[in-house]
């Protein structure tokens, strides 16, 4: 077992001692479960971590320099990109998707530090939005992202205005935490003005229903096409340091660094890069470690995503048919993917699927907040997959659109849906439902 | 905001308000249901800055936040235009939120009790058990074709009906109203009430058509493909709780 504690961090012996033990005990867990395929195994190994030594997180981010990325939509990816772009250090990131503590503490606990090595250390976490508070607070980041905030999971989940509370309350107590955020979200700016010196970006934002009215006085918020504020306060959007030109330029205080250029699809995913970008610089500049931002960007043009999402998959279909499979979990990051869609000029096949398992929310009324309309002049047809294929074929055929609810395994559906000789199938499913396809197709 | 005579008009009240749990979703229903009859329909979408028309066919509420119910039932109390409108017989249909301030009395997040609309004889207070989230499935006690009605429901407010006000379901699976009121919703005149989003009326095509009906005299659809596909979705449904 490798030696954990060798940078004279103040933590206690004992301490020191159970983490090791638990650390060793989640690992094991961690390698059965992967062993038998029964998951991707950072859940039950960091539940299991954090109960043996509850203070597991404290001792193990001890002398890792970290960057905490959260926010409704984009985690995934942000962080994922963030990742790449420190991709010569050490990282720890939790890339399965586990994103509360447990699974921070195990992405830290995973790691065999390469014995005897000096290099600096980096730790690149998404944080469940809800979990900010206390993540931060025990890992203690030097750089934390906020990328959007907007409703997600309503059977489980209290109002995004309460998040965006508690987040400003940690900024408050926070002081040293260098706050990155996007500057075209109401609701995470309110939140950011926390923070003693935030850094804007300007990575958009097409949602605006949860922040009609003024976080801090309550009257109407006007928005326009890229600005916004208060009609009565001085509450508005703050000028970015970072954002995008029309070509497709980033600025940085009105200096251009180079051009923006992504594999991925998505103008939400050119937001996700500039806050990549932006927060990397900071966490470069915090920790002494050059960064170039020419690089950076030269960098981010192969990236390919993370955990399937904006993947293309062979469905080894003799006509040469591929799906892109693309995950959205609530509204606006439906409306995101519509945009997406619409945009993609070979998208010509469109194929959704729904489900609501826990980890989806149960409640599927918020389907009715997504413009599917916006399809219906492009797409006549629709096939629907899913458990709640039918609720999803009802709201489509209100929309205008003719939905085909099949019914059986997602990848049977895909492998025999009609389609023109070496085309792609796009493919939008919400959590659970993305993730069973993708099992399949890596099968 | 314009409005012509021959159209059938659904007012949707505040969806910057009560816009939470997508019961937006019940006017593009409606509407479509009276497009389907060859009848031009409009909805008319009233911002919290903007005034009620007296001239609605069928007015709308959905589910929101606390805050934000309050400052709806502050809104609604001060607009003439609303009580003038139920006086003359338009249909209200309010779900969740909006149903709590329609009745005489709700409590909010900090446990105060507001005072309602009144339009409704209900009274609201904090629900007797854990906060009722789940599928909803009651026996329909409206002469509609459907025997019963399906919804998710997602309140920690009890409802109780007096005078006469009548419920619309009793409660199979789900609180309902409360724990110990074994139904859901309240009916009384014009104004019909539900706890079921989904929204409620992408589930019950039959509750659709009944306030169609009650609003402006529009005869239940019949075999249409919208109808079939909603039959599917409530038979999934009602099998799920199986």
């Amino acid at each position: 077992m490798t030696i954990l504690f060798e940078d004279g961090s103040d933590v206690k012996l004992v301490r020191k001692l159970r983490t090791a033990v638990a650390v060793f005990v989640a690992r094991a867990i961690s390698k059965l479960i992967t062993h038998f395929g029964i998951g991707q195994g950072g859940t039950l190994p960091g539940r299991v971590l954090l109960a043996l030594e509850p203070n597991a997180l404290s001792v193990l981010s001890q002398g890792v320099i970290s960057v905490v990325v959260s926010g409704t939509n984009g985690k995934t990816t942000t962080t994922a990109m963030i990742s790449d772009l420190l991709s010569r250090y050490e990282i720890y990131t939790n890339d399965t998707g586990a994103n509360m503590d447990f699974g921070v503490a195990f992405a830290l606990a995973r790691a065999q530090r390469v014995p005897g090595s000096h290099q600096l250390r980096f730790g690149v976490f998404e944080v469940d939005e809800a979990y900010l508070p206390a993540v931060a607070a025990t890992v203690n980041p030097k750089v934390v992202v906020l990328l959007n905030l907007s409703r997600d999971q309503l059977d489980r989940n209290s109002e995004v205005r309460m998040i965006a509370k508690r987040w400003r309350d940690l900024f408050g107590k926070q002081s040293k935490l260098k706050v990155v955020a996007n500057c075209d979200d109401p609701l995470v700016v309110y939140a950011a003005m926390g923070s003693s010196d935030p850094i804007y970006v300007s990575s958009g934002g097409g949602w605006h229903l949860d922040a009609t009215s003024c976080p801090i006085c309550e009257s109407k918020v006007i928005f326009s096409d890229c600005d916004w504020g208060c009609s009565v306060c001085d509450f508005r959007r703050p000028n970015p340091s970072y954002s995008l030109d029309q070509g497709g330029g980033v600025v940085r205080d009105h200096e251009s660094l180079g051009e923006l250029n992504l594999l991925i699809p998505g103008r939400f995913n050119l937001g996700n890069a500039l806050l990549a970008i932006a927060a990397t610089s900071e966490l470069a500049r915090l920790s002494g470690v050059p960064f170039n931002p020419e690089e950076a960007l030269r960098r981010l043009q192969s990236f390919e995503g993370s955990g399937g999402r904006y993947s293309i998959y062979s469905l080894g279909r003799p006509d040469g048919v591929k799906v892109r499979t693309m995950l959205a979990k609530n509204p606006a990051g439906w409306n995101a993917l519509i945009d997406t869609v619409l945009e993609d000029p070979i998208a010509d096949r469109l194929v959704m699927a729904l489900n609501a398992n826990v980890a989806d929310g149960k409640d599927t009324s918020w389907i009715w907040d997504v413009h599917f309309e916006r399809l219906s002049n492009r797409y006549k047809r629709i096939v629907v997959l899913g458990d709640r294929k039918f609720d999803l074929a009802v709201r489509l055929g209100y929309a205008d659109i003719d939905p085909m609810p099949v019914s059986g395994s997602q990848l049977d559906a895909l492998q025999n849906l009609e389609c023109s000789p070496n085309t792609t199938i796009s493919y939008i499913g919400n959590y659970t439902a993305f993730y069973d396809l993708r099992k399949d197709l890596l099968r | 905001m314009t409005v012509s005579d021959s159209s059938v008009r659904i007012v949707l009240l505040y969806p910057d308000l009560l816009g939470t749990y997508g019961d937006s979703g019940n006017a593009t229903i409606l509407a479509k249901r009276v497009a389907l009859h060859d009848i031009s329909a409009e909805v008319v979408l009233v911002h919290s800055d903007e005034t009620v028309t007296a001239e609605g066919d069928i007015y709308l509420l959905g589910g929101g936040e606390d805050g934000p119910q309050n400052y709806a039932r502050d809104l609604l109390s001060k607009e003439p235009n609303f009580a003038r409108a139920i006086d003359k017989g338009a249909l209200v249909f309010a779900v969740c939120a909006g149903f709590q301030i329609l009745g005489d009395s709700y409590v909010d997040a900090r446990g105060e009790i507001q005072s309602g609309l009144g339009v409704v004889d209900a009274k609201t207070r904090r629900i007797k058990g854990d906060r009722a989230v789940g599928e909803l499935l009651g026996e329909s006690l409206l002469p509609i074709s459907q025997r019963l009605l399906s919804g998710f429901e997602n309140h920690g407010s009890g409802t109780t009906l007096f005078g006469r006000s009548q419920p619309i379901s009793r409660t199979l699976r789900g609180v309902g109203n409360d724990y110990d009121a074994h139904v859901d919703g309240a009916l009384q005149g014009n104004v019909l009430c539900t706890y079921m989003h989904g929204p409620a009326l992408a589930r019950n095509y039959a509750l659709a058509d009944y306030l169609l009906e009650k609003a402006v005299g529009l005869k239940p659809l019949e075999g249409d493909w919208l109808t079939e596909l909603q039959m599917k979705l409530l038979s999934e449904r009602i099998e799920s709780l199986s």
